[in-house]
């Protein structure tokens, strides 16, 4: 900058840069069902919405169907976690590449002992790495 | 302005000494957001000496020399998108302008 003799004003503008996106970026349309039988099946869209399930019969695999409606590629990490009644925790985690307008199924097996009682299956879904929806599945087995 | 003096009779000798005053240029900074708003707290740096903004996103640099000097304004999250000197727009790049 040249300085003139005398005085001299300099205005400067500074604005904030956009934070990238973190997550939660556009629409994704899931189904989730359970395979035997198909007791519920909920669908719904990403963010926003909770995952809140209910089972009256015990599912042996369950599937996570995910729609992309976004313009990039993402990976989508889902881990079943189960936690039976003796408080033994096991978990199974899928993941998968998805591309734009394209779906994609996770699928697990859930593969409990069958022991009467109550079950929780907390599903956790996350888009490089950043978790978006997370909910459990409360299953009385009777 | 000059004073009176006398002059006697016959050959008077009268030396003058004069230096050159020193061109000073002031600079003063205003800083703000691009909603208009001002932005405290920020380093503003010409010739390397940092200054940071006050409450009103305003510092000064009182005493340079008129010419050519660097500048530049860092913020975290934030990035230059103009400079106006005296005016009128001036080149910048990554802050230094």
């Amino acid at each position: 900058m040249n300085l003139l003799k005398g005085d001299n004003n300099i205005e400067i503008v500074m604005e904030e840069i956009p934070a990238p996106p973190q997550g939660r970026i556009g629409q994704w349309r899931y189904r989730v069902a359970c395979s035997q039988p198909t007791i519920h099946v909920e669908e719904g869209n990403w963010p926003n919405h909770a995952l809140a399930f209910d089972f009256d019969l015990f599912p042996s695999t369950f599937t996570i169907y995910v729609r992309c409606h976004n313009d990039s590629s993402i990976t989508i990490l889902a881990e079943l976690v189960i936690v039976d009644t003796n408080g033994h925790i096991t978990w199974q985690p899928s993941q998968k590449s998805i591309g734009p307008g394209s779906s994609r199924e996770v699928n697990f097996a859930a593969g409990l002992p069958r022991v009467r009682g109550q079950y929780y299956f907390d599903a956790i879904l996350s888009f490089d790495g950043v978790i978006v929806d997370e909910g459990r599945w409360i299953i009385n087995y009777y | 302005m000059g004073n009176d003096f006398y002059l006697p009779e016959g050959d008077n000798s009268l030396e003058i000494i004069m230096e050159e005053i020193p061109e000073i240029a002031n600079l003063y900074v205003t800083l703000r957001d691009g909603e208009g708003r001002a932005l405290p707290g920020v380093a503003i740096t010409v010739n390397g000496t940092p200054h940071t903004t006050d409450s009103g996103g305003t510092c000064s640099f009182p005493g340079l020399t008129p010419g050519l000097h660097n500048g530049s304004s860092t913020k975290a999250g934030y990035e230059v998108t103009s400079v106006v000197l005296n005016g009128s727009p001036i080149p910048f790049a990554n802050g230094n302008f």
